[in-house]
């Protein structure tokens, strides 16, 4: 049989981009003190950055992913309406933010370490627990 | 991102989620997507590629074997294929579209 000739794999949706925040189903509240302390810790910066009217709101921080057979998996998470508008948070491993974990291995309930980054470069050093924000799409959560 | 990153030597298994459906009319082939996706009630067009590597990973298949199934049955004059299928992965699994099978 003639081979075909390959062309770029290409998807268009409808309704263009998935709105991933209507499918975030969980949240996650900077524990502010405590990331306060670990700015402090890492750079003697005793003001920190981390405020409770902003990533320590627990609609701050909107954990993404997909539903599959009624559970959330979850792909990444996003720090919304920020100064610097959304900013896309990169899990760690532990409090050292020097491992790279993996969304998907995150539980509702579970202590996540993550960092976020403005545009002026500044990197922050968040903690807080995962908890769900929209129960009612949950069939186990 | 680097946790997302998908690598030619990545012996796991991928597959389609099976709550999105591919459904042919003609020369068009659109996934749509049930149950309760990030696509909410969208329809996905997608073209011959796609839906080809779709149909692929309709069972569980590893990286290594689609590459090698997609070369015999493809002339890749650009030289993008394999580029291209690891993006098409990538991206699939980030919207839940495929998923990696646990070892």
């Amino acid at each position: 049989m003639e081979k075909m000739t390959w062309t770029r794999p290409v998807a268009a949706v409808e309704q263009f981009m998935p709105n991933e925040y209507i499918s975030a189903c969980w949240g996650v509240a900077c524990n502010t003190t405590a990331a306060n302390e670990i700015e402090e810790a890492l750079h003697n910066d005793p003001y920190g950055g981390h405020r409770a009217s902003e990533c320590g709101r627990l609609d701050q921080q909107a954990v993404t992913g997909y539903i599959a057979n009624g559970e959330f998996h979850a792909t990444g998470m996003v720090e919304i309406d920020t100064y610097w508008g959304d900013l896309d948070c990169t899990l760690y491993t532990d409090s050292t933010y020097t491992q790279v974990g993996n969304w998907n291995d995150v539980q509702n309930g579970e202590t996540i370490y993550w960092k976020t980054e403005g545009l002026g470069g500044n990197v922050y050093h968040h903690v807080g627990v995962v908890q769900a924000t929209n129960a009612n799409k949950l069939k186990h959560s | 991102m680097a946790e997302n990153e998908i690598k030619l030597s990545d012996s796991r298994h991928y597959r389609t989620n099976p709550d999105f459906i591919l459904r042919k009319i003609s020369d068009e082939a659109v996934l749509v997507p049930t149950g309760d996706t990030v696509f909410g009630n969208s329809m996905i067009s997608v073209n011959e590629t796609f839906t080809y590597l779709w149909e692929l990973f309709s069972e569980p298949v590893t990286i290594p074997e689609a590459l090698a199934k997609a070369k015999e049955d493809y002339e890749d004059p650009s030289g993008e294929m394999e580029a291209q299928i690891l993006q098409f992965i990538a991206e699939c699994v980030h919207y839940g579209m495929i998923f990696k099978e646990e070892e």
